[in-house]
């Protein structure tokens, strides 16, 4: 359905077809290292600290929304109302601390509850309306943008109260907060997606839905969890990034370097996820987002033009589909 | 043997990976009989003669159509050789008409520079086609995805008869089917041959086929075991032909 | 599917049955002519909320002017639909061939004809780069998308290159003029919007090509199997959706004296699409009727802006209609296979 053509296998001898996954299985861990060396010569202020910290919180942020992503990809659905979802929980942090005057946690709660309802809201249309998952966010990242624009008045929220922004500077060990929540996110969604029923259901539900189905998977629930956990991190990154800015973010497509779905589905592609559902080690979609990351962060330093880091951005995701899909025809 | 054989194929092999689907099979096919095919679930019999309708290309062999060797490019070039399919699953688009599905791939056309599609003609000849083949579709303006099996199966036939098919293959045609429907569809394979038509139909129903069929070919894992005229085999030897027992 | 009808089943059950028919036969109904009758409804509601304001013949004409550009969009994008693609990159690509144009026509001050030969090969180019992925395999809501990006990303280079803030302003005449340009007393997008509507229809109904688009849609592999070349029609088809998307995308410009990286108006031909029952998996709808879902949501944007609802209610909306639309075309969906 929906545009599918020439799918037919492709036929290797066996000895190409391993050389070839190892290299796709393991090739980011190369290019990203020889990536950042690259840089080291040719950007400026790429190896400073203040720089790598930068870097590594671009990076947790990023990292964040993808491990939620991850889930929902592996559920089979590809969530596209990242934007809206961004949008919505910028705001409401933004609002409930600065103008309701909230206590942080607070905040934080509403705004992730803000989160998990935009989640909830997927799941009803995915679900009860029976809609393909990406065209079906691809509708409600309309209304979640415009609930935000409604709640924003479309204009941007300074924060000038103190005792938000702090929390991303923390460091424990030398190491950012945010980067401390990244690991968190990722532990817990690999000890869920390996050590607990509901992540095996979530493989099920993604490799084979009518399989699943029939062999009794609550296939409609576990992909309501899945669209949740996938708007939830997207929360928690919009807290971040309102917090590190000191301001309610834009999120669009046209800002390079931004967290996006976009960036959370090109990491996951990269790391070697089937844009299918069902198959994919989470753990290497961390050194894909660090991968883009890097990217544009040296971009960014060698003062490339914004239109050409787009272009990149663009095709680095043609490649991780193009990847994506020669491993689904080789195996 | 007094028939004339029409497309014979010379070892022709097909793999799928390490499937081994088709193994140098040598296979005649005799003119303006039924040519059954039979054989277990997985025995590769779809993909014979999905070589031969040019949807699939084989690994290695060849055809020779009407005593002439040839390559089948793909289902155009199958068409070329009067050579139709009606696939397993019928090929039909289930949201288009009728007609649109009988002429599906060989739309008529008129007008400047053959743009514009000849409705009318088409029409009409779906409307001869289905009468020849006494078909039952009262309104040929229906959608594909409200007629009755056996109707659709008239339909996939009626697709191969326009292409000029002489050939015309038919794989597992009631499976899916009622009795009354597969009495229908036995009915037109029946017109079919009288018309002077080759047959080349696959099926499970080994009494279906003692009923039908002229020669009965047995397929078991790839190989082509052999071929016997319907008069002379018994049901118990072809079912044994099936679990592999190869006769002398 | 119709045989079980047949076996034993109780009065009762029977009576339920039909009922159900004729429950199935009212939602049909309802699927096939309600957006004739959201039409007229929301004509009337309009009418009745802001008289004065609403019935003019000026807020008809700009409910027209505003559907030209897009309507030629929605004329190419309902073809490319039905033939099972659907092309997420529309307003990346409008908004970068409107800044290639600008480049070249406003600040190179080349010939006019020079500048859209130019913009014609760009988003041919891009057409091809979607279709070639989609050749790979990938299906087309992702090549799109990434295609989207790409083309975002140009549009942004341009503006880079050229070192103008944010958009290039497009005032040199004749272009300028274009917005404005009538003929007998219309403005001359709205003919042309029809014209590309009666061209679709001609391809979809009355040549091979049109047939062929409509199998590839509803059934590809049986498309394949009869012979039909499934890449040369996605082909074919992506390409002149990219460039009549990059052309209306200079028709926007023209009307904005602006040209920017993502233009805005074209986005609604998805739903204006699925309003109007073209299947979202390709393979149905009419084309023609795509023209009256398209004057729906026109209209509703005219009208919102009569009564003075604010902008982000405005969006509000119209992203609910972009669910309503997609949930009509799943419920069409279950209807139809069931
Ligand atoms: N496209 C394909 N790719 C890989 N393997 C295939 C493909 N088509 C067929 N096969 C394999 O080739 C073998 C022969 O299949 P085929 O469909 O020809 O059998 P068949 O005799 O028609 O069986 P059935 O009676 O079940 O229809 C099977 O093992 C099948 O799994
Ligand atoms: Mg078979």
């Amino acid at each position: 359905m929906l545009g599918f053509l020439n799918q037919g296998e492709l036929s290797l001898s066996r000895r190409r077809r391993e050389q070839l996954l190892f290299l796709m299985d393991n090739g980011i861990y190369v290019v990203t290292i020889l990536l950042f060396i690259a840089f080291i010569f040719l950007a400026p202020y790429f190896f400073t600290t203040r720089n790598l910290v930068n870097v590594l919180i671009s990076a947790s942020l990023a990292g964040i929304v993808t491990a939620g992503y991850t889930v929902a990809i592996l559920a089979g659905q590809i969530d596209t109302s990242t934007q809206g979802v961004l949008a919505v929980a910028t705001v409401t942090t933004a609002l409930l601390f600065e103008e309701v005057g909230l206590s942080l946690p607070l905040t934080v709660i509403l705004a992730l509850g803000a989160g998990i309802a935009a989640g909830l809201f997927n799941g009803v249309i995915v679900v009860n309306g029976r809609i393909v998952a990406f065209v079906a966010t691809l509708a409600t990242s309309g209304v979640l943008l415009a609930i935000s624009l409604f709640l924003s008045g479309g204009q941007t929220i300074t924060i000038a109260r103190e005792g938000l922004q702090e929390v991303v500077f923390i460091r424990l060990f030398g190491i950012p907060s945010s980067v401390w929540i990244m690991f968190m996110c990722y532990i817990v969604g690999w000890v869920m997606l390996t050590q607990t029923k509901l992540g095996a259901h979530i493989y099920a539900t993604g490799a084979d839905y009518r399989a699943a189905l029939l062999s009794g998977v609550p296939v409609n629930r576990v992909i309501r969890v899945a669209l949740v956990i996938s708007a939830l991190t997207a929360a928690l990154t919009a807290i971040l990034v309102t917090a590190r800015a000191k301001q309610s973010a834009m999120f669009g497509l046209a800002i390079a370097g931004s967290v996006d779905f976009v960036t959370a589905l090109t990491a996951v592609l990269l790391g070697g996820f089937s844009l299918f559902g069902g198959v994919g080690r989470i753990e290497r979609n961390l050194v894909a987002v660090l991968f883009l990351t890097i990217l544009g962060n040296g971009l960014q330093l060698m003062d490339v033009a914004t239109g050409v880091i787009l272009i990149v951005r663009g095709f680095a995701l043609v490649f991780a589909v193009i990847l994506s899909v020669l491993r689904a025809r080789m195996t | 043997m007094s028939d004339q054989v029409i497309l014979e194929t010379v070892d022709v092999d097909k793999s799928f990976g390490a499937v081994h689907a088709v193994r140098s099979v040598s296979w005649k096919v005799y003119r303006g009989r039924v040519n059954a095919l039979v054989g277990d679930n997985g025995a590769g019999k779809s993909t014979l003669i999905k070589l031969i309708s040019g949807a699939l290309q084989p690994n290695d062999g060849g055809f020779r159509i009407r005593g002439q060797e040839t390559r089948i490019g793909g289902p155009a070039g199958a068409f070329g050789h009067g050579i139709a399919a009606v696939y397993q699953d019928l090929a039909l688009v289930e949201g288009r008409d009728v007609v649109m599905n009988m002429f599906l791939g060989s739309e008529l056309t008129r007008g400047p520079g053959q743009i514009f599609l000849d409705h009318k003609g088409m029409l009409q000849q779906a409307h001869e086609v289905l009468d020849d083949i006494h078909a039952r579709i009262p309104n040929v303006r229906e959608m594909v995805r409200n007629l009755s099996g056996g109707q659709r199966q008239a339909v996939a036939v009626g697709r191969a008869l326009i292409r000029g098919g002489e050939i015309i293959i038919m794989d597992e045609p009631t499976a899916a089917l009622g009795v009354e429907q597969t009495q229908e569809v036995l009915q037109l394979i029946d017109t079919l041959r009288e018309q002077g038509k080759t047959i080349i139909l696959i099926s499970h129903n080994i009494q279906q086929v003692f009923e039908i069929a002229d020669y009965i070919s047995v397929m078991f894992h790839g190989e082509l075991i052999g071929t016997r005229q319907r008069d002379e085999a018994t049901e118990a030897e072809v079912v044994a032909m099936i679990m592999g027992r190869r006769s002398p | 599917m119709a045989s079980d009808v047949g076996t034993n089943r109780v009065g009762s059950a029977m009576t339920g049955q039909v009922g159900r028919e004729r429950r199935k036969r009212i939602v049909q109904f309802l699927l096939d002519n309600g957006l004739f009758i959201a039409f007229v409804l929301e004509l009337i509601l309009f009418a009745v909320a802001a008289p004065d304001l609403f019935i003019r013949s000026r807020t008809l004409e700009a409910i027209l002017r505003l559907s030209g550009p897009a309507g030629i969009v929605l004329a190419s994008y309902t073809i490319t639909l039905i033939s099972g693609q659907i092309d997420l990159s529309t307003a990346q690509v409008g908004g970068m061939a409107s800044l290639m144009f600008a480049a070249v026509f406003q600040l190179l001050a080349w010939p006019l004809g020079v500048a859209l030969a130019l913009t014609v090969v760009l988003t041919i180019a891009v057409g091809l780069l979607s279709s070639y992925l989609i050749q790979q395999g990938i299906p087309s809501f992702v090549s799109t998308l990434a295609v989207g990006v790409v083309s975002g990303g140009i549009g942004y280079l341009i503006i880079n290159l050229t070192k103008q803030p944010g958009m290039i302003r497009l005032v040199r005449p004749p272009l300028r003029d274009i917005a404005n340009f009538e003929v007998f007393n219309v403005p001359f997008v709205i003919p042309l919007m029809f014209i590309a509507y009666a061209i679709g229809w001609v391809v979809l109904n009355q040549t091979r090509f049109g047939a062929h688009i409509y199998a590839l849609g509803g059934n590809p592999a049986a498309a394949a199997l009869n012979g039909i070349n499934a890449v040369r029609i996605a082909r074919i088809v992506l390409v002149i959706n990219a460039v009549i998307t990059g052309m209306a995308g200079i028709l926007i410009a023209g009307r904005q004296l602006a040209a920017q990286p993502g233009v805005e108006g074209l986005g609604q031909s998805l739903t204006a699409a699925l309003f109007a029952g073209v299947a979202l998996s390709g393979g149905s709808g009419k084309i023609e009727r795509t023209l009256i879902g398209l004057l729906f949501l026109s209209t509703l944007t005219i009208g919102l802006g009569i009564l003075n609802v604010s902008a982000p209610v405005r969006q509000l909306i119209n992203g609910l209609a972009f669910v309503i639309a997609i949930l009509l075309d799943s419920i069409r969906q279950q209807l139809a296979t069931r």
